[in-house]
């Protein structure tokens, strides 16, 4: 089974112009840990939830809350995200997108294509449903008809 | 004895029935048996007014008599009540069926005791034998259908297509195709002196021998497939028939998809659809029509449309269109859309159709005028005919390359293997860096063991799909490299605007020639 099988198609996503405020609003409002970064439908960056929480101050919103917090909540999404993405094509395998992230120690791969265009974003949680109710061995599979996506017809 | 006496009597009354039997009941003499024809003696002897006596009634005990039925099913009492006598009783009625051998289970008592108190003459059976029941013959229950209707169902459009309205079936090998349910042996019966009479079986019927068909080794009363194909039910077997056989194709067959092979030894009636996953034989013409075969098409007649390609109405297929993933032969195509995975071979002509063969397209290769005339033909090894384009100099486009669909998937596979191939490096890369800190502990551990047993399967399984991509690109380079040595032969006579395109390079005959041989070198077409 290959990656697009089980990636998330079509994921929310952010523009690098976004106040953070507005991205602590989603956050906190959906259920997403991550949220890719696209400029033109090309992936320039991934936001999670723990850069979110280095950046903004628990004491915003309280009554604790002071200027320098106010301040930070105005940056922009490309002040905050992360650049340094580890990637993968929608065509490999499950089993490498696991060691990927486990040997990367991150979260969610963002699926692209040879553009850089995003297609899909795959989390842990896609991997590990696939492996809990899909997957009989993946270990032995050999993958021979993985090659379907490509049309061979000449 | 009850006797009546008539006196004489100077009133000259006669006596009515009525009357006399008034008396008898006043004189509680009504339980007697009454002789009725003695009543109407005294009625007619009272008119005559002579002295006369008669026996009017007398006592009588109740009586019975048996009767056993020839088959000894059935004992029948006659009954006859007791008239102010001794009545029957049950104990005298059962030991006269004792007596007669009637068996005491065969007895029905309700019947017995109906019997003993009769208050008139009556009919009762006593007992009863049991009928044998004759055993049921072997029957066959067929566990698949030949065709099944397909409900008819409204499209986004709100129309109903009536060709889609039967489903063929095809089955693989081993698939149950009837049950034989084998005879039973009848229900034994008994009659009434309690002899045991025996049933008669139902008839041992086998399974009647059918091609493609065979006995399960593991139950012999289910019939299994010994072969693909489609099943013909008989009423005591199954034919599997390695291809759906039709007399034609019509409104009546509907549209046709079938898992096999199909033949249609009449014609291809306008509208059909026939989709096979084997080959489709025609023995006759095909009109209008759209015939989709995975192995080999092969048309007896020709292939006509109303229309040509590009003019297809959106509701009604006015253009016919024949794929197939092997070949196609056919004795002639009209205004026709064709594609091939491998080769196209017509008799006698192409007219204003669209050809489209992966490796050749020849025309009367095999006996026949071999023409093309007008629409566009390509293919990417080699066209040749006998004659192209026509005496109305009608264009007629022959094209020799192969598609650039074919270069992209090329490009695709390349680019994917080579993503493959960095991802081994990848995990390479991290198997290195495990194996290096496994190195500094002095003992192993079990967790990075498993891990780095997991990345070298994922390793394998990558080269695997990168190797079979290098098999597809190789086999892709190997027809890019057969195509350039694409040809267009004429054999007889190209007429004027026929257009030869071979490779990168075009050229359009501007006169009429003989035999005419082209092939592409340097980007020019050469023409000898």
């Amino acid at each position: 089974m290959l990656v697009n099988e089980i990636m998330t198609v079509s994921p929310s996503v952010l523009q690098p112009d976004q106040a953070v405020l507005e991205v602590h609003r989603i956050l906190s409002m959906e259920s997403y840990h991550h949220l890719p970064v696209v400029e033109a439908g090309i992936l320039v960056g991934l936001i999670s939830d723990r850069d979110l929480a280095r950046t903004v101050s628990p004491f915003t919103g309280t009554e604790l809350e002071q200027t320098r917090d106010l301040r930070q909540m105005m940056l922009r999404v490309r002040d905050i995200m992360s650049t340094d993405l580890v990637t993968i094509d929608g065509h490999t395998t499950i089993d490498y997108a696991a060691i990927l992230l486990l040997e990367n120690q991150i979260s969610c791969l963002p699926v692209v294509d040879d553009q850089f265009r995003l297609e899909g974003l795959l989390t842990w949680k896609d991997i590990l449903h696939f492996y809990v109710y899909q997957s009989e061995d993946t270990s032995s599979e050999l993958y021979e008809d993985t090659l379907s996506h490509v049309n061979f017809e000449i | 004895m009850l006797y009546g006496v008539l006196e004489p009597s100077s009133a000259n009354n006669p006596l009515t029935k009525h009357q006399i039997n008034l008396r008898l009941s006043e004189a509680a003499y009504a339980k007697l048996f009454v002789h009725q024809d003695a009543i109407d003696t005294c009625v007619e002897q009272s008119s005559s007014n002579n002295p006369f006596r008669i026996l009017l009634a007398e006592r009588r005990d109740g009586a019975f008599s048996l009767e056993v039925s020839g088959d000894k099913l059935i004992v029948t009492a006659q009954i006859s009540p007791a008239y102010g006598g001794e009545p029957v009783t049950e104990d005298e009625i059962l030991s006269a069926l004792t007596a007669e051998g009637v068996s005491s289970g065969r007895i029905d008592l309700g019947s017995l005791e109906l019997a003993a108190n009769a208050d008139k003459e009556i009919s009762v059976k006593l007992a009863k034998g049991l009928r044998p029941v004759k055993g049921s013959d072997a029957r066959f229950v067929s566990l698949v259908v030949g065709v099944t209707a397909v409900p008819v169902l409204l499209d986004d459009d709100n129309l109903v297509d009536y060709f889609d309205q039967w489903a063929y079936t095809s089955v693989a090998t081993g698939t149950p195709l009837m049950k034989r349910i084998p005879p039973t042996t009848g229900i034994e019966g008994v009659n009434v002196l309690g002899a045991r009479l025996a049933a008669k079986p139902g008839k041992n019927i086998k399974f009647q021998k059918y091609k493609g068909a065979s006995i399960d080794p593991d139950d012999e009363n289910v019939l299994v497939a010994a072969r693909d194909g489609h099943p013909i039910i008989e009423p005591r077997g199954v034919a599997i028939d390695d291809m759906l056989v039709l007399p034609q194709a019509s409104i009546d067959t509907g549209h046709i998809d079938f898992d096999g092979s199909v033949a249609i030894n009449g014609d291809v009636h306008s509208q059909v659809i026939i989709k096979a996953s084997g080959d489709i034989f025609v023995k006759g013409t095909v009109s209008n029509a759209r015939l989709e075969a995975a192995h080999d098409l092969v048309i007896g007649g020709g292939v006509l449309s109303q229309a040509g390609p590009g003019m297809e109405d959106d509701s009604l297929l006015i253009t016919s269109r024949l794929t197939a993933g092997n070949s196609i032969q056919a004795l002639f195509l009209n205004q026709t859309v064709a594609n091939s995975g491998n080769t196209i071979d017509i008799q006698r002509y192409v007219m204003n159709c669209e050809l489209r063969a992966r490796e050749t397209i020849s025309l009367g290769q095999s006996g026949g005028k071999g023409a093309i005339i007008g629409g566009q033909s390509s293919a990417a090894f080699g066209i040749t005919a006998n004659v192209t384009g026509s005496n109305a100099y009608v264009e007629t486009e022959l094209c020799c390359k192969p598609s650039s669909h074919v270069v992209d998937v090329k490009k695709d596979l390349v680019r994917e293997m080579e993503k493959r191939h960095i991802e081994i490096r990848e995990l390479q890369a991290i198997a290195r860096k495990l194996n290096e800190a496994q190195a500094v502990e002095e003992v192993v551990d079990p967790a990075v063991h498993q891990k780095l047993l997991k990345i070298v399967r994922t390793i394998k399984a990558l080269r695997s799909r990168a190797e079979l991509m290098a098999q597809k690109i190789q086999e892709i380079a190997d027809y890019l490299l057969k195509s350039e040595s694409a040809f267009i032969h004429i054999d007889r006579k190209a007429f004027p605007n026929t257009v030869l395109e071979i490779g990168s390079a075009k050229k359009l005959l501007e006169s009429e020639r003989r035999q005419t041989h082209a092939v592409c070198r340097k980007g020019e077409i050469v023409i000898s």
